[in-house]
């Protein structure tokens, strides 16, 4: 995520020993410094464009991958983040090559989602946490469980179906807030929260109400996480389910 | 777990792993603070180090003022002014259910029209690998 900082050494390794290498990183300094490991560095940014269907470049993008692997080349795919993470092109490629008798894998990464917990200083397996897209709250009927974390990801471009629009509408958020309402009182805390892509960068961590996140401005980069908002309840029969278990245990070591 | 920084001592010889601003010609500016950028994201008393303390480092590795002026305001603005980048807005993948273009009704990138190699024999390691980074 933070360059120089995050990049594996595994994941450097590939990038000098690959013929070609494919970027789309979150920032172009990085990219910048990702020429400086490889003579032949091609960004993938120029296939984006406003308007234009996202699955459109993303299928683009595998097909400009598969060319130079069909052409005999060792490929290397360079995905900000974890490239698995967020990502249809690289799996997709992957499966792609795999399928044409390629050998093809992933390296994981230091994800945004790693950085997050790190930043914001919690731990997801306390209280369990919850990750959705934004969009997918408003388009399929999920459960959320206010017990735990909950992290929503790509909220500034909440409710964007399809097509390549860059824009951050308030109107979109409020229907999210208006879901959220649902799980959440409106004054419940809401972090939005952007990790640093540089290492002269401090994370950008913003604390606003539930209310507030409608005309906030998100950007695309940016999270949210609403922490808990109810105390964590005990199942009164599973617990009584455990104790009958355990007498039974320690019954059959006494015998 | 992050420890104490550790302090930068002006006075102290040695101090930083900077790469000092390259001789002769006109330099080549952009080299030298993407390498700078790196030496500070790889260098744990610098990625955390306070802009002051950093500025001072800088300041000793002749950085250029677009990154020292970046230290300042903790964001890459001026950068991309000295390495003449447009900073292109990410657009993250969207790929979950529900939105209008699920990958389900595209089809894959047809392979080319060409003899397939004979894969019946266990092959040495195919030349066109895909690896990710």
């Amino acid at each position: 995520m933070t360059l120089g900082s995050h990049l594996t050494p595994l994941a450097r390794s590939h990038i000098e020993q690959a013929d070609v290498v494919f970027a789309a990183l979150s920032d172009a300094i990085a990219e910048e410094w990702l020429k400086r490991m490889h003579p032949d560095v091609r960004s993938l940014q120029p296939n984006y464009a406003e308007g234009k269907p996202r699955m459109k470049t993303y299928r683009e993008w595998v097909a400009l991958m598969m060319a130079e692997l069909r052409a005999g080349k060792r490929v290397c795919g360079v995905f900000y983040g974890h490239p698995g993470i967020f990502a249809w092109s690289p799996h997709k490629v992957i499966e792609q090559a795999r399928a044409e008798g390629y050998e093809a894998h992933m390296e994981p990464g230091i994800s945004a989602e790693d950085c997050l917990y790190a930043d914001l200083g919690f731990d997801p397996g306390r209280y369990g946490c919850q990750h959705f897209e934004a969009s997918q709250l408003l388009y399929c009927e999920r459960r959320i469980d206010p017990a735990g974390y909950l992290v929503l990801w790509q909220v500034g471009v909440v409710g964007n179906r399809s097509v390549g629009r860059f824009d951050k509408g308030p109107a979109y958020r409020a229907l999210l807030v208006e879901r959220l309402e649902q799980d959440y009182p409106s004054d419940h805390e809401v972090i939005i929260y952007r990790g640093a892509t540089l290492p002269i960068e401090r994370p950008r961590i913003r604390r606003i109400t539930l209310r507030e996140l409608a005309e906030a401005l998100v950007t695309a980069e940016e999270t949210v996480v609403l922490p808990p908002a109810v105390t964590l309840q005990p199942n009164s029969t599973m617990l009584e389910r455990l104790q009958a278990l355990d007498a039974r245990g320690q019954a059959a070591t006494a015998a | 777990m992050r420890g104490d920084k550790l302090p930068r001592q002006p006075e102290a010889e040695g101090r930083g792993t900077l790469v000092p601003r390259e001789h002769g010609g006109k330099g080549n500016n952009m080299t030298d603070t993407i390498k700078l950028l790196v030496a500070i994201g790889s260098d744990a008393s610098l990625r955390y180090a306070s802009p002051d303390e950093l500025k001072c480092v800088l300041k000793d590795a002749k950085a250029s003022v677009e990154l020292t002026l970046a230290v300042e305001l903790g964001n890459g603005a001026p950068l991309r002014v000295e390495l003449g980048i447009k900073q292109v807005e990410q657009a993250p993948q969207i790929n979950a259910p529900g939105h209008g273009d699920d990958e389900e009704e595209e089809t894959d990138v047809p392979p080319p029209e060409q003899p397939k190699p004979d894969r019946r024999s266990p092959p040495p390691a195919k030349r066109g690998r895909s690896r990710r980074g």
